[in-house]
Parts: C-alpha cells; sequence; structure tokens
C-alpha cells in the first residue's frame, strides 16, 4: 500500500493545524476519503499531535529567565588577572589617551605607598576602570580585591568580563598598564587583540 | 508577542540589556522548552537544553539580524544545543522524573490509558534516528514548513522532507495493529 501524491502527503501537518484554506482542505479531505495510505498516515500524524508535553514543576517557567541572566553574567566573567598601573612618567600619557584612564591613573598616583591596600569590591557590572576610579573612596574597606603597592606600582587582581578586558586592552595600548599576568583564557583574548603580552621581566 | 515588541527587544537585548532579554526568554520557553522535550522526552535534558540554548543565543544575538523570526532562528540554536549534548551524553539518559509534576491523586481509567497510549506513541518517536525525529517535531508539532525546517536543521529542503517522510514511514510501523 502506498500513494504517490506527495503533494499530498506533504501537506498531511497543515491540514491537521488547520493551516491550510477551505479549497485547499477541501481538495486533502477528499483524497483521504479515496486513499487508506494517506488516511493512516493522517490518523498517525493526529495521534502524534495530541501528545502533550508533561508539565514541568511548578516555577519551574518562572525560575528560568533568572538561571539564564545568571549564566550569562557567569560566562561574561572569562578569567582572573592580574595589572599593575605603573606610576608617574606613564601616567601622563595616560591622561592624554582618556579622560578616564587620566583618573584612574591619578588616583593611583595619589595612593600612599603603604601594603596591601584592600579596595571594597564593586558592583559586578562596574568596570575594571571604574574600579580603579574608585580607589580613593573604596580605600581600606573589606574586599576581595587584593591591591599591593609594588614599589612605584599598584598590583591588583579582579574577575573580568570581555567588556572589562576591552577596556584594559585600550589603557594597555596607551600605555596605562605595565604588565599582565593572565590565565590561559584571557591571555588568549589578549593576543586576539594585541599579539602579545608583555610578561613582567 | 507582537513582531515589533520583540525587535525592540532583540534591540535592546543586543545592546546588553539583560531585563530585556529576559522578557525574551519568558516570551519563548515554554515553547522552546516543549520542542527540546519532544526531541528527547526527558525533563532534565529539556531543561539544561533550554537553558543552553538562551545563554548561547544571547551570546549571539550579533548574528541575528531579524530577516527571521526570532522563534525560528532561536530554535536554529536550539537544535544545534540539543545535537550537542546528544553528542557529549553519548547516550541519552533514561527518563526522569524528578522534575515533571507529581501524579494527580485520583487516576481516572481514561488517564491511565492515555498515558499508556502517550507512552508508546512518544517511545516510537524516540526510536527515530535522531534527524528523521527533528523533521516530524518540527513540521508536524511545531507547525513549520519544509524550507523553514530545512533552515532550522541546516540542511536542504529535499534531505528535510525525505527526513520527515521516512521518519512518519517508521511511526506508522511501529504502531500499526496498535489501532
Ligand atoms: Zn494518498
Amino acid at each position: 500500500m502506498t500513494c504517490n501524491r506527495t503533494d499530498i502527503t506533504q501537506q498531511l501537518p497543515d491540514l491537521l493545524a488547520g493551516n491550510l484554506r477551505g479549497e485547499e482542505a477541501g481538495r486533502l479531505r477528499e483524497h483521504l476519503e479515496t486513499c487508506s495510505f494517506c488516511a493512516e498516515e493522517y490518523r498517525v500524524l493526529s495521534r502524534l499531535a495530541a501528545l502533550e508535553v508533561p508539565e514541568p514543576k511548578a516555577g519551574f517557567f518562572d525560575g528560568l529567565p533568572g538561571k539564564v541572566t545568571r549564566d550569562i553574567r557567569e560566562e561574561k566573567t572569562v578569567s582572573r588577572a592580574r595589572f599593575r598601573l605603573p606610576a608617574i612618567e606613564l601616567n601622563w600619557k595616560v591622561g592624554l589617551a582618556a579622560a578616564s584612564l587620566a583618573a584612574a591613573a591619578l588616583l593611583v598616583f595619589l595612593l600612599p605607598k603603604t601594603e596591601p591596600v584592600l579596595v571594597q569590591k564593586p558592583d559586578d557590572n562596574v568596570p575594571l576602570i571604574s574600579v580603579a576610579m574608585g580607589f580613593e573612596t573604596n580605600i581600606l574597606t573589606e574586599s576581595d580585591y587584593k591591591i599591593s603597592d609594588v614599589s612605584d606600582a599598584l598590583e591588583f587582581e579582579v574577575e573580568l568580563t570581555e567588556d572589562d578586558l576591552m577596556e584594559i586592552t585600550g589603557a594597555f595600548l596607551f600605555g596605562g598598564i605595565e604588565y599582565m599576568d593572565m590565565d590561559a583564557d584571557a591571555l588568549l583574548l589578549f593576543e586576539e587583540e594585541l599579539g602579545s603580552i608583555p610578561q613582567r621581566s | 508577542m507582537e513582531w515589533e515588541k520583540e525587535r525592540e527587544l532583540t534591540k535592546r537585548a543586543k545592546k546588553g540589556d539583560e531585563g530585556a532579554f529576559e522578557d525574551l526568554v519568558r516570551a519563548h520557553q515554554r515553547k522552546l522548552y516543549n520542542y527540546i522535550y519532544r526531541l528527547c522526552e526527558n525533563h532534565d535534558d529539556a531543561a539544561e537544553i533550554t537553558q543552553k540554548a538562551f545563554v548561547k543565543a544571547y551570546f549571539s544575538l550579533g548574528n541575528f539580524r531579524g530577516d527571521s523570526l526570532f522563534r525560528t532562528w532561536l530554535f536554529r540554536i536550539a537544535l544545534n544545543t540539543f545535537r550537542n549534548h546528544v553528542r557529549d551524553e553519548g547516550r541519552r539518559k533514561h527518563q526522569t522524573l524528578d522534575g515533571l509534576d507529581p501524579p494527580a491523586q485520583e487516576k481516572t481509567f481514561s488517564m491511565m490509558v492515555q498515558k499508556e497510549e502517550r507512552k508508546k506513541l512518544a517511545e516510537a518517536v524516540q526510536t527515530l534516528p535522531e534527524r528523521q525525529r527533528e523533521a516530524v517535531v518540527l513540521r508536524v508539532h511545531e507547525e513549520y514548513s519544509f524550507n523553514e525546517v530545512a533552515g532550522i536543521m541546516g540542511c536542504s529542503v529535499g534531505a528535510a522532507k525525505a527526513s520527515y517522510h521516512q521518519g512518519v514511514k517508521k511511526l506508522k510501523e511501529s504502531i500499526r495493529g496498535d489501532e
């Protein structure tokens, strides 16, 4: 038992879903009355379409958007990295580069040379440069961010997002950052941007 | 969701607006979950794949041109996520009822018959080769045209039709005499 009317069989799901106009639907129904092959297929499709998906536990759909957002934020954090913002001479270049970077560097310059300096953990969405700009107000408060004074420069370690990396890349290009120690993932991203990363000598 | 509203939300999400993206998730999560559930008949896998697919979609928003519907685009991403999941698992897990609603206290006879029938047919769908299952689910349940099915599956229209017909043929054979 077979049927060579592929034009009919291909449209059976549309008939089932009620997506065909009267004329077209009529043509198909007419065929179904005379063709047992297509009639059987239509019955199988009907049963298939009637299969319902079991309802997940209550609250599943309420919680999903939040879970997705959490995963997105987690994925945005690509890696940890260590930075060193240099002192006076390089800060002039930074000053020329961009106002925000200049402000960041200036604050670094103004910091007393004590160690270690603790900086308050900023909000998740604050990019690194803002963190740097926040040195003055947040200094010596509780933190995840450890900053140590290394002779004439500051070192700190942070969780980075991809956006942070792009900003820091800019700072690096303008000489705002002297060197970086990064893990493999961050290194890869940076190398794509810059070619290579100068490491601590 | 209206097309214009959706367009606005995708635009904002592209710029990193998490709230806008959450609205898109809210609007499409049920459809997407059901679609994936039909492909794997397993709540845990469907939940995981749905979540992963949305995250992937967020980071791929730059590639969303808006020339197709967001849902169609999302389904393509979700199908790839599903395929990777199946590949990574090696084999599909057995059905777990953990994430599903507990069965109602009083079961009527007709509910039990329905459940039995559901199980049989659902099992038949699960025994179909992956591509055939994908084509059948997209065409019958999601009501996509063969052109759209091909677009989502990443194959030619001819291949999509062939997968569909082979799948339906096998389903017919496996439940024949059962009526
Ligand atoms: Zn026929």
